[in-house]
């Protein structure tokens, strides 16, 4: 009988991600008790954005990749590992084979240490459970074990729900937004590095007096910030420095930005497609923990609108670009994930109440270490990318994300993995 | 009883005259995730109810200043809290309920429903 089973689970497998996560979902959807219609079409829909995806990356990557290689050999450019950007991480993740381990590892932790009272934090933002796929791929990476890497996506979510506990009190005191908790394991992990970084600036004499208030700042900014305009000048400036000629170059630069404005959608339809699953799983959970107070656990977004938040994220993306050519050690080419800086530094501004001299400084700091893991964690993105189809047309060509940079917590736990790996 | 309603409207006068249908837009923080559940969610409740003529528009926050200018829109909704002088001249409501449930969500969600119907309505 088992020996049935796992020739059904290998050749359901063995469909490829297209089809594997598509039925996944219409599974899932039923057993929350989503009407058959509805969750045929989120899986069918899974299926067409994921398809999108791909050709949307495609054309970025056939694009961008030559040039950059090119630019490379040229000049000796040491920046040779293409940001991809977050939307790319999220795909990849959900369409890896952790997807079903992690995401109903989470969801059942999570509901466990609801009823235990080990956390406050009802977690209804699922399209975020990505996180910690991507941790337990970096762990497989490293390890060949599945049930290791199973497990540290189970103890991310641990992690995560703890952290949301923590900072909580935060939402409430800066956003003024009562029993909300952010469980968005990329910025909520790097919250104890920004209290620990404001702690320290407390304690230095004339630094810690300084308050810089952001208005008018943002407008200012914000042609620059957008994805269309800036993957436009981008494009340009990666043709000039890879020896294009004119028409080519402008190619270039048109051929980025269509590519930069068309993957968002995509992946937003890859949202689209998990959004009434979503729903319904929160129904389903909120149903059975509708007694006693908790923080209802949602994505990083709903802090985004603050105006310290927004211009300090602005302010950090010509930052990190120069950090980028600057630092020793970083071979991450800053490109798609720009746009989403602001993301990164919520908790710097809530711990610094608002004050974007604070908030700069800080993510300064923060941006290099994201610069180094996202670096780090290049092979591993590249090889998780290339298990479900997203091939690079130039050979050897290395792909990452700043929002993987952000994973400092699967970074900690990869890296004592190897330690405990290199000494038994 | 049209003219009733529409007090309540900012701008609401300029915009019904502009354009045919009543422009939504929806803004997060990349337009990619939250506002895809607001979206997908909204656009369920107005098949439901059979409602037709409005267009929904996913946004970024940071660019909203922006957009509002560029689209013109009704009603604009954000997942975060944002500064009130960006939406001032707009319908505005917080779409952080579509994300955490509850009866504020079915309120907003009756509201928009009955300013499309009065606006197709007044059309015909």
């Amino acid at each position: 009988m088992s020996a049935v089973l796992t020739q059904v689970v290998k050749a359901w497998m063995d469909l490829g991600v297209v089809l594997v996560v598509p039925v996944f979902i219409f599974i899932l959807g039923i057993f929350f008790k989503m009407k058959p219609g509805r969750a045929f079409r989120s899986a069918v829909l899974f299926a067409v954005s994921f398809t999108g995806v791909y050709l949307a990356l495609n054309l970025l990557l056939d694009n961008i990749g030559p040039a950059a290689q090119a630019a490379v050999t040229r000049f000796g450019f040491k920046l040779e590992i293409l940001d991809v950007g977050w939307p790319v991480l999220a795909s990849i993740t959900f369409g890896s084979r952790f997807f079903v381990i992690v995401f109903l590892g989470g969801l059942i932790a999570n509901m466990v240490m609801l009823k235990m009272r080990w956390t406050k934090t009802l977690d209804v933002d699922f399209q975020n459970y990505y996180h910690w796929i991507f941790g337990a791929a970096a762990v497989y990476f490293v390890t060949h074990n599945f049930l290791l890497a199973g497990l540290t996506g189970i103890l991310l979510a641990v992690i995560t729900f703890k952290l949301a506990d923590w900072t909580a009190p935060l939402v409430e005191d800066y956003w003024h937004i009562e029993g909300i908790s952010i469980p968005h394991l990329s910025t909520v992990g790097w919250a104890p590095v920004y209290y620990a970084l404001n702690w320290v600036i407390d304690r230095i004499p004339v630094i810690r007096d300084i308050d810089i208030n952001p208005e008018g700042v943002e407008e200012k900014l914000g042609v620059f910030g957008e994805p269309m305009i800036f993957s436009l000048i981008i494009g340009g400036a990666l043709g000039i420095f890879a020896g294009y000629d004119f028409s080519a170059t402008l190619n270039l630069a048109i051929n980025t930005a269509a590519a930069m404005t068309i993957l968002p959608k995509m992946v937003g339809m890859l949202m689209e497609s998990m959004a009434p699953l979503s729903e319904a799983a929160r129904e389903y959970m909120q149903d059975r923990f509708s007694d006693g107070k908790f923080y209802i656990g949602l994505d990083v977004a709903v802090l985004i609108g603050d105006p310290s938040v927004i211009t300090t994220g602005l302010l950090l993306i010509p930052i990190t670009i120069i950090l980028a050519v600057i630092l020793p050690g970083n071979k991450t080419l800053p490109f798609s994930d720009l746009g989403a800086l602001p993301v990164y530094i919520v908790w710097a501004l809530a711990m610094s109440h608002g004050n974007i001299f604070r908030g700069v400084l800080m993510g300064t700091v923060c941006m290099a270490g994201v610069l180094l893991i996202a670096t780090y964690f290049a092979p591993i993105f590249t090889d998780l990318a290339n298990t479900v189809g997203f091939v690079s047309p130039v050979p050897g060509q290395a792909i990452t994300c700043l929002e993987g940079g952000q994973q400092i917590v699967s970074y900690v736990i990869v890296q004592i993995i190897s330690l405990l790996k290199s000494i038994f | 009883m049209f003219n009733k309603a529409r007090k309540d409207v900012p701008n609401g006068e300029k915009a019904a005259y502009n354009a045919g249908k009543v422009k939504i837009i929806i803004a997060c923080g990349t337009s990619v995730a939250t506002s895809a559940i607001v979206e997908t969610l909204l656009r369920e409740k107005l098949k439901d109810n059979k409602v037709r003529g409005f267009e929904i528009y996913r946004k970024r926050i940071y660019d909203l200043p922006m957009e509002i200018k560029q689209i013109n829109p009704d009603i604009v909704m954000t997942t975060s809290p944002v500064d009130p002088a960006i939406v001032k001249d707009v319908v505005y409501y917080p779409a952080m309920c579509f994300l955490t449930g509850g009866a504020d969500r079915d309120r907003i969600i009756s509201e928009i429903i009955q300013y499309i119907k009065e606006r197709t309505e007044k059309k015909e």
